[in-house]
């Protein structure tokens, strides 16, 4: 940049004019001196030579100053140029060696200060132009540091990014194996229900047809040569019957129980109070019991009638069969209306139960009395229960030993009708 | 005249012993009707066509009753019933399914191919009495059927 500045043409030969013009007024002045045969005043020359330090000081202060900016090559350059002019002036002025007169020296001093002023307006010009030059570069730097900086800052915002896209390509992962999991388990359980349809149809064609087969010809047996046996083969040949007939009861009933987890629930609004007198009235028919129903008044609920049909008529069947040891069973019917459900009650005044064992009430096969006290698969309460659970309600029991059991469920009546 | 003539009811059914019962309930209720009896669905369609042993047979003589069993070897319940559904000279015969099965689907795809009744067979024999006896009653004597 200096040297841009300097082949402009500008520096050196203005300052060659100022030193031709300062030689000229030296040698005016030594002319004048010389003519003059002064004596010269050292205190004089000392105090031009302080001035002249002093203006190089304040020059070089400011030419610090303004340079910060600029690069140490312009900067020295310009300061060799001016010691270098400074320099010359300075032997000049002592190669002189003259006494000069107050006039002369005051010329001298003006002749320096107007250099020096041109020197310093060239300096501001040309610091302007080499600060715009310098801002220019600082600016292309300042651009080139961005750029990096930008770049790095790419980079590790790649990086960063790199890392967080691992980790979510693992949280990905992670979800897609839950998922796949989750989906195996689907297909799983899709294959066991398969497997447990078929199974059930197995169970429901091949298994019942053998054991049809056994009660028909045992009957047949009976049937026709029922005659020709005594009592004893008659006993055997009933036994034989008759436990045939409870495999096949049991049958039916497992049949029963495995089918309504498929089976579509069709829900409609339930007149329940018309429902439990139907169940009642085929049941005590069935039974042919003298039983005595309080029934009170039974609120609707939505749900699929056919299944609930199945839930009060396990339940009213039980309670008749529980109570059936004694003369005149009283069975209640009721229903209490709660804030998002209706809890539907049927109490009885039959055997019981020891409450210890109420975790087995609902479980398939299970029963709490023996089949020799009273008949039954120990289906029916697990039906129940399955059915309740299918309408999104809960089903419970409450009883003691000898004294009568009630059981109760709940079905939602969120969106009665 | 051969003893395929005057067929009134044909039992389709591959289980000896469910044949037996079946035939031995029908008599029990005094449903004395000729029947004959088909091993599986092969046999009972060239029966009740007139093909193969069964050529033949009189073609004007079409059995009042089919009672269909579902499961069966070769050509099974379901197939016999599409093959007859379908055929505009036997689509009227009354056919009823009679069967061990109680699944869903076979009840559905059995009306959707056009059967008359649908019967699980009971396991109690008294049970499975009544309902052959049931069966043979209504078809028989009580339903009217297009001449």
């Amino acid at each position: 940049m200096w040297r841009d500045v300097t082949g402009r043409g500008k520096g050196v030969p203005e300052l060659s004019r100022a030193n031709i013009a300062l030689l000229r007024k030296n040698a005016e002045l030594e002319q004048l001196l010389a003519e003059r045969t002064t004596e010269r005043d050292d205190v004089a020359r000392e105090e031009a030579l302080a001035e002249l330090a002093r203006t190089n000081a304040e020059l070089k202060q400011r030419l610090a100053e303004r340079t910060i900016e600029r690069d140490d090559v312009a900067r020295e350059e310009a300061l060799t140029e001016l010691a270098r002019t400074n320099a010359e002036l300075k032997q000049r002025l002592a190669e002189r060696t003259i006494e000069r007169d107050d006039a002369a020296r005051e010329e001298a001093l003006t002749q320096l200060s107007r250099t020096n002023a041109e020197l310093k307006q060239r300096l501001a010009e040309r610091t302007i132009e080499r600060d715009d030059v310098a801002r220019e570069e600082a600016v292309t730097e300042l651009s080139r540091s961005n750029a990096e900086l930008k770049e790095r800052l790419a980079q590790r915002t790649i990086e960063r990014d790199e890392v967080a896209r691992k980790e979510a390509v693992t949280e990905l992962l992670r979800t897609d194996t839950a998922e796949e999991q989750s989906r195996v388990h689907a297909a799983e359980l899709e294959v066991l229900n398969d497997e447990l349809e078929s199974f059930s149809y197995t169970v429901s064609h091949d298994l019942r047809s053998p054991l049809r087969a056994v009660l028909a010809y045992t009957s047949a047996l009976e049937e026709d040569y029922g005659a020709q046996l005594d009592d004893e083969g008659k006993r055997l040949l009933g036994v034989v019957h008759a436990e045939a007939g409870r495999m096949g009861d049991l049958i039916d009933d497992l049949l029963a129980f495995s089918q309504l987890g498929r089976k579509h629930i069709v829900s409609v609004a339930i007149d329940m109070d018309s429902l439990v007198r139907e169940v009642v009235a085929a049941q005590t028919q069935v039974s042919a019991r003298t039983a005595v129903f309080d029934i009170g008044t039974l609120p609707s609920v939505r749900g699929d009638r056919s299944l609930l049909r199945q839930v009060w008529t396990n339940l009213v069947s039980n309670g008749l069969k529980y109570s059936s040891k004694n003369d005149r069973p009283n069975l209640r019917i009721w229903a209490v209306t709660e804030e998002s459900r209706v809890v539907y009650n049927i109490q009885d005044d039959g055997v019981g139960f020891d409450m210890a064992y109420a975790d087995k009430l609902f479980g398939v096969f299970q029963r709490l009395h023996r089949s020799e006290e009273f008949t039954g698969t120990g289906v029916g309460l697990a039906i129940a229960q399955r059915v309740v659970e299918r309408h999104g309600g809960t089903i419970w029991a409450d009883a003691k030993l000898g004294a009568g059991a009630t059981f109760s469920f709940a079905l939602p009546s969120g969106d009665t009708a | 005249m051969t003893e395929f003539d005057d067929v009134e009811i044909l039992l389709v059914e591959d289980n000896r012993q469910d044949a037996e019962m079946t035939i031995r309930a029908l008599k029990k209720c005094s449903i004395l009707n000729k029947l004959f009896w088909a091993k599986d669905g092969v046999e009972a369609l060239e029966f009740v066509r007139c093909q193969g042993a069964y050529a033949d047979r009189d073609p004007s003589q079409v059995p009042k009753l089919i009672l269909l069993d579902l499961k069966m070897p070769r050509l099974d319940g379901l197939d016999v019933l599409r093959a007859l559904k379908s055929d505009q000279t036997t689509r009227q015969i009354p056919i009823v399914a009679m069967t061990s099965s109680n699944q869903e689907r076979d009840v559905t795809e059995s009306y959707r191919l056009g059967v008359n009744g649908y019967v699980t067979k009971p396991v109690q024999f008294a049970a499975f009495m009544e309902a052959v006896a049931n069966i043979g009653m209504y078809w028989l004597f009580v339903n009217q059927t297009r001449t």
